[in-house]
């Protein structure tokens, strides 16, 4: 054996091009091999390939403008949501695999009585990242449903949907009884008995809320396989109509559509 | 002299690796290196072609690589078989590896660039820098507060 190090006789661009091949996290932990791996992971070969396609055409619709000095940079900075079309939805990728993240704005989504102030409030937090959320006043009928097209997610990537949300103070009635979720796309449908506060007693299986990083809590809807993107429309939906019973205190983020991660 | 070819219909191409042995390659597989394609352009092609960085056993090597990947066209089965040997030639001789992807790159092979890159590439999947290090023998040129302070940048990376 040499005295010398292995691959140090290669130029950088090409261990740059072996990084390109693998994921984010595996260029992360390379750069922590050596001074050669560490200038290698920089380069925006890699981080070209792991940004998703179609970005220019999301930077121009962000409602401030995004400045970064790299590709690398550029990654890094996506991984916070950014606010895209006028601020009615969010955009930001997932860290290991660089795919596509979206979140509907309320104002984005279709809710049952949205529009009347008796049931409906629209209202701004400080925790959300869009300018308004909507909290529940008092319906009976609860539903909201929203749409995406499956031609601005990520190609050959499996989603799950998420109705985002937080339970007010002035709740009433949220989790009993359970509510369902829909999730479609082309000809496969998903569906979830779902319950929007821990179960109380035993009875029906279904998802119960995760609290999420930013603050708030989450529920998943149903899961899609989104192949080239070319099958329309997502289609979400949630329903808590049973019993017929009044109900208030939800405070709705929106619907986030991000990928799985294995 | 050694021969790495029965036929004698096609042209035959005269090289010599940088420890003096000659070799005759067929001249269809000689022009996946773009240096040589390079080099017969520039009239060197009834001389025998130096190849001062390559030495016999790799270029043996580089040939064979040729000659499979040649073979494995459209042929997904064989693809991921010559793919998995990566593994086994990283953890086995990480040296002949190095020296391989060396030449590759200095011969300027696009089809075995793409392979030998992809082997390494499957290798590094899901290890640790301190396993990269030691299965390849590769020295760790940090100093303890730079390499604190990579991996505590990078830590999300490693759950």
């Amino acid at each position: 054996m040499k005295g010398q190090d292995l691959f140090s006789n290669l130029p950088e661009g090409c261990i740059s091009h072996i990084l390109s091949l693998t994921s984010p996290p595996d260029v992360c932990r390379s750069s922590a091999v050596s001074s050669i791996f560490l200038s290698a992971s920089e380069s925006d070969i890699i981080w070209e390939r792991f940004l998703p396609s179609g970005l220019p055409d999301i930077l121009n619709r962000s409602v401030s403008p995004i400045h970064f000095s790299s590709k690398k940079d550029l990654f890094f900075r996506l991984l916070d949501p950014i606010l895209i079309d006028e601020g009615k939805m969010s955009f930001s990728i997932e860290r290991k695999t660089g795919s596509k993240c979206y979140m509907l704005s309320p104002r984005e989504l279709w809710i049952a009585w949205g529009g009347t102030p008796r049931y409906w409030k629209w209202i701004s937090l400080p925790q959300s990242r869009f300018s308004e959320v909507a909290e529940l006043l008092n319906v009976c009928w609860l539903e909201i449903s929203g749409k995406i097209d499956a031609h601005i997610l990520s190609p050959k990537t499996t989603y799950k949907a998420y109705l985002v949300f937080k339970i007010g103070e002035r709740a009433y009635r949220l989790g009993y009884p359970h509510a369902v979720a829909s999730v479609k796309l082309g000809g496969h449908e998903s569906n979830n008995i779902v319950f929007l506060q821990q179960k109380l007693s035993s009875g029906a299986d279904g998802q119960v809320p995760q609290e999420r990083s930013d603050g708030w809590m989450e529920i998943e809807m149903g899961s899609f396989f989104n192949d080239e993107g070319e099958e329309g429309d997502v289609e979400m939906n949630f329903k808590h109509v049973m019993g017929g019973l009044w109900k208030r205190g939800l405070i709705v983020e929106g619907i986030e559509i991000r990928p799985v991660c294995n | 002299m050694a021969s790495t070819s029965n036929s004698t219909s096609s042209k035959i191409i005269t090289l010599r690796s940088s420890d003096g042995e000659v070799f005759e390659v067929e001249e269809s597989v000689a022009l996946e290196s773009n240096l040589i394609r390079r080099m017969m352009e520039d009239d060197c092609a009834n001389n025998i072609i130096p190849l001062p960085n390559v030495t016999a056993p790799i270029f043996y090597l580089v040939i064979e690589h040729c000659k499979k990947h040649a073979e494995m066209k459209d042929n997904k089965e064989k693809k991921k078989e010559l793919r998995s040997q990566g593994e086994e030639l990283l953890k086995s001789d990480p040296h002949t590896y190095s020296n391989l992807m060396e030449a590759v790159n200095y011969l300027d092979i696009k089809s075995l660039m793409d392979l030998t890159a992809q082997w390494l590439a499957d290798f590094l999947k899901g290890k640790s820098p301190r396993l990269i290090r030691e299965l390849l023998k590769i020295k760790n040129d940090f100093t303890p507060e730079e390499e604190a302070e990579i991996l505590e940048r990078n830590r999300w990376a490693f759950d």
